[in-house]
């Protein structure tokens, strides 16, 4: 009996090791199927949507910078070839930066596609937080989509209809292999279309609560989103729907102007309408963030100098000049940015954006006239800059030297914070690259205005068309 | 039920008449007594061994009769019948040695067979071949002894990674080493060291060390489809199974092994000394030369004598043998001991192991295999590291003192000029440390406990019906501490500390049913099947600071500042196994076999989790046929053939999920990322191979030759293809790839000589070739050292530019263009024009060995050597040593520079007519070398004191014995030792050597006595 017994006990063993050895889960990561099965877990991935913006590619880095020192604004001198490429407006289609901007774009647009397509799903989810999430990934996906067609596709307006090429605007995650990822560009009125869409999907569904509070100044707060509406009809020339959602965040009452000093810096100030939070452990490192490139050693790579033509371009007495732009071996330099820690903010939409948005607006829709509000405003910015009030008569005669003024004062106020190049190509202007060695012209249009569609992209789909000229 | 019947059954059986068998069992040519031989009767399981006199005695035996087995070691198997009709039953045996381990019985998967029954291809490697070698690692044993197996040792330190390859290479990502199964336990092979302690760069070990070769009784290499489908999954790099020795039913046998001896190196650097190294650095104008001393009387330090001695080498094992027939048991204890040719390297193992074998009844056993063994590694800087001692002390100036004057180490960039007086200078980068001090001071140690144990049952359900079942774990914990001292340079300036604990467990639980019958007098059949669970789980933790308060604290506790710290789980995977095998045999002429396994595992898609992996083959043996009986010139000849899938599950534990990563983090708050897409279909690569193999045995079994060609085809090979990254990713894996392998395997085995003087001869050859036939796209695959995966190349083929030697006129150096369309080759002074080709790849046109062993009054002398034919280095050690404009120490080989038109030479001029320095290091073919070998691996005097005089010392037998290893080289290569794998088992890294430490010379004496 002995025996059997044993046997016995043998085969219990037995039984019980034939348990299901194969139900193992990943430690180190999560599986997919996971991440939408708690509250937890899918605020994790709304957190890792913004990680995208924040990337050198998003709004963080390269992607500030590069619509800047390709313009009259600054020159970008640093030993990156494939950055020296995009400054000379000559870029081969393998150039690494411009193909790893492309990705890391698409990479977020998956990450907001992913809570777009699962977070309603969370079981016990409350309603308000999914609304709020689904809101906030829909303006992720709208913004970065909006980065990759100023970079990738002619300016809205460059076609009458807008039916020239844009970029690919993906709205499901990504599967795998398969042939729906060989995904077409879409034409740039679509692409605004979708984004326009995107933004008003997230206004709708944003909380006004989000906004409250100070630390949610880098998510897609409600007044981000109409922001971002604005700063996207202003890129359309469709100044009515400037001047309304301008007003709609003006009159929130949430923000308002700062010293010219204090809105820069790590942390928020009360004009941060949008600004990308960076952190000393999160942000775009020491080859890409945007102290790093525009501050001289022993803190920064030194790589990007305002241009003497920047410089001259202020008024005698512009705090803007005399506390934001300083010299330091023989090179001029910008305040803006300046953190050993590279935890700088980025501001992407900040209040004296709004209000000269709304001032250009209203100013073109005034059209010969003068519009006062408009003329109001940019008095704010230039008050708050140390200079006095533009005068009817004086500095102007009419409506459109008033328009000139506004676009003036555009270009000192948000030098270095990359929105040169797109305030220059939507009204149709020219670019001109002052570079401290040779100028680079290029006109409105011309095929190396934009980036080139990543080779390797193009080598993957059969069904990307590459841009005229490359 | 049927288990209470058996025993009914049996209990039955016991009242008959009984008698008594005895006799004595002595060596058929020589006329000796044989004591430790095995008398089995098989009808009823019992077994006696013989006594120092050669006698044996079995009683309590029923009347009837019996077939009686006999078996010794390196003795043919005799069977005879034996009737036991009265009270005592005489029967002698004379048994014939087996020169050619032609009869011997080799282990296979979930079974053995007798070696003329095989079908597949089984090369073994036994206990006799390893015993007394100084081996760290008992797999480097396999080098040159067994037919299709290629085995590159890393470098000669301790306990570093081995690559084996069996039959050529069958994947790019999923690696080439085959499965180990230590009895029936495929055991853990990962690396012990880790990159994450910031030392990535060094010789990973290897965890096979932790192995002790005095307890392995063999080692077989499975190779073929039919020896290895049986483990699927898991089988397409081939199979090694390790058997340990058992206890035999005998009076115990105590027996012990001692040898110690020294190991030097084999080969060392021959570089500039003092004066030479000046007149050098002056003639190229390297920055800071006009201050060294005076040619005439600069000084000359030997940095390499420095890092350099030679290394104690012991072994002690201590084994006890024994038990009766119910109760068996093999107790060993091993303390092994090597002491690297390098300062401050030592590897140390001590090792106990436990083999029981119970019957609890004539139809049941049990039995218990437990081993633990302890490995501590003082470990230094090796290659791959241009801190490593070797590197470092070939590449400092000989100028540069290694102590000052008060006897300290000599941390400064300072040099002294023939009267000690301290000079100005400099010393370029890394070994800027003083690699002495870097031994001496700094402490890297590698320690791992492993216990490998596990407890077993047999049970015949009915008499030709037995179930097997087993549970057994592997348990490796490894400790690698690391503390720098704030005087030395890696430590400076407050010191550095790391430590990192990591722990792999692995359980298999398996069972399985064997039945052999005789379906007719002339038919058997013998069938397994069976099942098998297997777990494994790695994890770790990590933990590194800088900033000690001194000295004297040894654990990162004391640092001030935590520079690491993290927790993780690394290897988690999980297996279900049903195998069975199926084997007929037809009048000992036709064998059918056919195996299978179907694999799950967790590593594999939802789509795909199940594979099944199946092999056919036949045997015939012409000889037993009609149309053969007249011929006498074969003994025995046999054809084989077979064909089979196998597969390689090594395909990273988590590729086919779609996962999420936690790194996305913004603005403080913890973010998630999709890292990788879902692929469901992804599983395991496909080898399919075919074997056809003759056997032959002729002039009275004086001569065995057996050859074997193969086809191994790849195919579903991991590889990263591409996607848009508009897809969110850019690049999911897919199983797409392909390549081959086939070759030639050969082995002769000859007895020369007969006799009182005896010679035997074992030569084995393999050709393999080996090509990459599909990846994604055309796009190669790159590697170390310009090593690539590329279509139609051999897989890590050189794509380099080749050299054209120095132009003898200008002294400039030279490379080839070569014309793309029409194949002209040109020669240029510029680099940058040179053509990249393809120049050969690591891998061999041939490698094997051969032994001659002769044996005469009790002495053997056994003579081993491997080689290696064919292969390329690149000997990357050669841009740093030939290199003039740096401020590093020089081969004297730069003395042959070019100096004025007309000389011919292969080492340009230092500087152009312009005075701008030469650059001639660039990656080409001036360092892709010749690999080729022929090394006297093993040369043994053995010397057995005769049976007589050791009986009267009241032992069984005395053995002395010296033992050289590595006493010879025959090669090319310039670098320092052609048998290497600078980076270990990495497949795209074979072939690379960077100061790699070349393998040690050992001579070292012994004394093995039993008693």
């Amino acid at each position: 009996m002995k025996k059997k017994s044993l046997i016995v006990l043998l085969a219990l063993t037995f039984g019980l090791f034939s348990c299901d050895v194969l139900d193992v889960e990943p430690e180190q990561s999560i599986s997919s199927e996971v991440v939408f099965d708690s509250v937890e877990n899918a605020r994790g991935a709304v957190t890792g949507m913004y990680q995208s913006v924040r990337f050198s590619s998003g709004y963080g880095g390269f992607s500030m910078m590069a619509s800047e020192f390709v313009t009259d604004n600054t020159d970008f001198q640093g030993s990156f070839t494939t950055w020296q490429e995009v400054a000379q407006y000559a870029i081969p289609t393998n150039n690494g930066t411009i193909t790893g901007q492309w990705e890391d774009l698409y990479d977020g647009i998956n990450r907001a596609n992913n809570v777009l397509a699962n977070v309603a799903d969370v079981p016990d989810i409350p309603q308000e937080q999914a609304d709020q999430w689904m809101g906030e990934a829909y303006f992720v996906r709208a913004i970065l989509h909006f980065q990759l067609v100023r970079y990738f596709a002619q300016p809205y307006g460059f076609t009458e209809d807008n039916s020239h090429l844009g970029v690919p605007y993906l709205t499901e995650p990504g599967e795998g292999a398969g042939d729906q990822n060989l995904v077409s560009r879409n034409t740039v009125a679509e692409v605004y279309d979708n984004i326009l869409s995107d933004l008003q999907q997230a206004e709708a569904l944003v909380p006004e609560s989000l906004d409250s509070d100070e630390a949610t100044r880098g998510r897609g707060s409600l007044n981000a989103v109409r922001g971002f509406l604005s700063k996207v009809y202003l890129h359309m020339s469709d100044w009515e729907n400037v001047a309304s959602y301008t007003n709609q965040v003006i009159n929130s009452g949430n923000y308002s102007l700062s010293s010219v000093t204090g809105i820069f810096g790590t942390g928020n100030s009360s004009e941060d309408v949008y600004a990308v939070q960076m952190t000393s452990d999160t942000n775009p490192g020491v080859n890409a963030a945007m102290a790093a490139l525009h501050t001289p050693a022993p803190i920064g790579r030194g790589d990007i100098n305002p241009t003497e033509d920047l410089l001259n371009a202020f008024e005698d007495g512009d705090l803007r000049r005399d506390e934001l732009i300083y010299e330091d071996g023989g090179q001029l330099w910008t305040a803006k940015y300046s953190s050993s820690n590279n935890d700088d903010n980025v501001r992407v939409i900040r209040y004296a954006y709004i209000l000269l948005s709304r001032a250009e607006a209203l100013q073109e829709i005034a059209g010969a006239s003068v519009d006062g509000e408009a003329l109001n405003l940019v008095n704010q910015i230039r008050n708050r800059a140390g200079i006095a009030d533009l005068e009817e008569g004086t500095d102007f005669t009419n409506g459109e030297e008033l328009l000139e003024w506004i676009l003036h004062e555009r270009r000192l106020e948000f030098a270095f914070e990359g929105h040169r190049k797109w305030d220059l190509l939507r009204r149709g202007e020219d670019l001109v690259n002052l570079r401290s060695t040779s100028n680079v012209p290029v006109e409105y249009g011309s095929d190396n205005a934009i980036f080139p569609i990543p080779q390797r992209e193009i080598d993957v789909n059969d069904n990307l068309i590459q841009n005229h000229g490359y | 039920m049927s288990c209470v019947l058996a025993m009914f059954v049996f209990t039955g059986v016991t009242m008959a008449q009984t008698g008594t068998l005895t006799g004595t069992v002595t060596d058929s040519e020589i006329n000796e007594p044989l004591p430790g031989a095995n008398i089995l009767l098989e009808e009823i399981e019992r077994g006696a061994a013989s006594d120092l006199n050669g006698e044996f005695t079995l009683d309590n035996i029923p009347y009837g009769t019996y077939t009686a087995v006999v078996t010794f070691i390196g003795y043919s198997t005799t069977t005879i019948e034996i009737t036991i009709d009265q009270d005592v039953v005489q029967q002698d045996f004379q048994i014939e040695p087996d020169h050619l381990g032609l009869d011997e019985v080799v282990v296979i998967g979930y079974g053995t067979r007798d070696r003329r029954d095989l079908t597949g291809s089984v090369a073994r490697v036994s206990a006799e071949d390893l015993a007394s070698s100084p081996l760290s690692n008992l797999e480097s044993g396999l080098a040159g002894r067994a037919a299709g197996v290629q085995v590159s040792t890393a470098s000669g330190l301790p306990g570093g990674e081995v690559a084996v390859r069996v039959r050529g290479a069958a994947s790019i990502g999923a690696g080439n080493q085959p499965l180990y199964v230590v009895d029936g336990v495929p055991i853990t092979t990962r690396t012990t060291s880790s990159s994450l302690a910031g030392n990535a760069s060094e010789h990973t070990t290897s965890a096979l060390a932790d192995l002790n070769p005095a307890d392995i009784e063999s080692m077989e290499v499975l190779k073929d489809a039919a020896a290895t489908a049986i483990y699927g999954s898991r089988a397409a790099n081939g199979v090694v199974l390790i058997t340990t020795k058992r206890g035999i039913a005998q009076q115990t046998e105590i027996s012990v092994n001692h040898y110690s001896g020294i190991a030097t190196e084999t080969e060392r650097l021959n570089m500039l000394d003092g004066p030479q190294y000046v007149t050098v650095t002056r003639e190229a104008g390297v920055a800071g030369s006009d201050a060294f001393p005076d040619p005439n009387n600069a000084p000359t330090y030997d940095w390499a004598d420095a890092v350099h001695r030679s290394g104690y080498n012991t072994q002690t094992d201590i084994s006890l043998r024994g038990g009766d027939e119910n109760t068996r048991f093999y107790v060993g204890g091993t303390f092994f001991s090597q002491e690297g040719y390098l300062i401050e390297n030592k590897f140390q193992r001590s090792s106990a192991r436990v083999n029981l074998d119970h019957s609890v009844s004539p139809d049941f056993r049990i039995g218990a295999n437990f081993s633990v063994s302890q490995v501590d590694n003082n470990r230094v800087g090796s290659d791959n590291l241009v801190m490593g001692l070797i590197t470092s002390s070939a590449l400092n100036a000989p100028i540069r003192p290694i102590y000052l004057d008060d006897g300290s180490f000599n941390t400064n960039h300072i040099f002294t000029d023939a009267d000690g007086n301290v000079m100005p200078g400099t010393i370029q980068g890394n070994i800027a440390f003083n690699t002495v001090q870097e031994a001496v001071d700094n402490r890297r140690e590698l320690e791992s406990l492993r216990l490998i144990g596990g407890s077993f049952f047999e049970w015949d359900i009915a008499s030709n019906l037995e179930l097997r079942g087993s549970f057994s774990v592997d348990n490796l914990a490894a400790d690698e501490f690391y503390r720098y001292l704030s005087q030395t340079g890696s430590g400076a300036p407050d010191g550095d500390g790391q430590r990192r604990n990591e722990s792999t467990m692995n359980w298999i639980a398996e069972a399985y049913l064997t039945y052999i019958t005789d379906l007719s007098e002339r038919q058997s059949l013998n069938a397994v099947g069976g099942l098998s669970y297997q777990s494994y789980r790695t994890e770790g933790i990590y933990v590194s600071g800088t900033n000690f308060p001194s000295d004297l604290f040894p654990n990162v506790a004391s640092a001030a500042e935590m520079s690491s710290f993290t927790a993780y789980t690394d290897e988690q995977w999980g297996i279900e196994s049903y195998f069975s095998r199926l084997t007929y045999s037809f009048d000992d002429r036709y064998i059918l076999e056919a195996s299978a396994r179907v694999d799950g595992s967790s590593r594999f898609g939802a789509d795909n989790q199940y594979g099944f992996f199946p092999a056919g083959s036949f045997a015939w043996r012409l000889t037993n046929e009609s149309f053969m009986q007249n011929q006498s010139f074969f003994d025995d000849l046999r054809v084989r053939a077979s064909y089979g899938l196998l597969g390689n599950d090594n395909i990273g534990d988590f590729a086919s999920r779609g996962l999420w990563a936690g790194n996305a983090n913004y603005a403080g708050q913890p973010g998630l990322q999709p890292s990788q897409l879902e692929s469901p279909e992804l599983k395991w690569e496909q080898t399919s191979q075919l074997d056809v193999g003759l056997d032959l045995t002729t002039l009275n079994e004086r001569l065995a030759f057996s050859a074997d060609y193969y086809y191994k085809y790849t195919t579903d090979m991991l590889l990263d293809v591409p996607l848009p990254y508009t897809s969110g990713f850019s690049s999911v894996q897919d199983n797409i790839g392909e390549m081959k392998n086939y070759g030639f395997e050969f082995t002769l085995d000859t007895q020369n000589i007969t006799g009182a003087f005896q010679w035997t001869t074992n030569f084995n050859i393999t050709f393999n070739r080996n090509e990459v036939v599909n990846l994604v796209g055309d796009e190669p695959i790159l590697g170390i050292q310009n090593q690539r995966a590329e279509e139609g190349h051999p897989l890590g083929v050189f794509y380099l530019q080749e050299w054209a030697g120095v132009d003898s006129e200008t002294g400039l150096p030279q490379w080839y263009v070569v014309d793309e369309e029409t194949g002209d080759r040109t020669t240029t002074n510029n680099y940058g024009e040179a053509t990249r080709q393809h120049v050969g790849s690591a891998q061999p046109d041939f490698f094997g060995g051969f032994t001659n062993t002769f044996s005469y009054a009790g002495f053997d002398l056994s003579v081993f050597f491997q080689y290696v034919y064919g292969n390329k280095i690149y000997w990357q050690d050669g841009t740093f040593l030939l290199n003039p404009v740096t401020s590093f120490n020089k081969s004297t080989d730069i003395l042959e520079r070019w100096q004025s038109p007309g000389d011919v030479t292969d080492v340009p001029r230092f500087r152009d007519d312009d005075g701008n320095p030469v650059a001639s290091t660039q990656a080409s073919t001036r360092f892709l070398q010749d690999g080729s070998y022929l090394r006297l691996k093993d040369v043994t005097l053995n010397y057995s004191f005769p049976a007589g005089l050791v009986e009267n010392l009241g032992l069984r037998n005395v053995n002395v014995y010296l033992k050289g290893v590595n006493l010879l080289t025959f090669t090319s290569y310039e670098g320092l030792d052609p048998e290497l794998a600078g980076h270990g088992d990495t497949t795209l890294g074979q072939g690379v050597s960077f100061f790699t430490p070349p393998q040690g010379r050992t001579i070292m004496a012994g004394v093995r006595f039993s008693l």
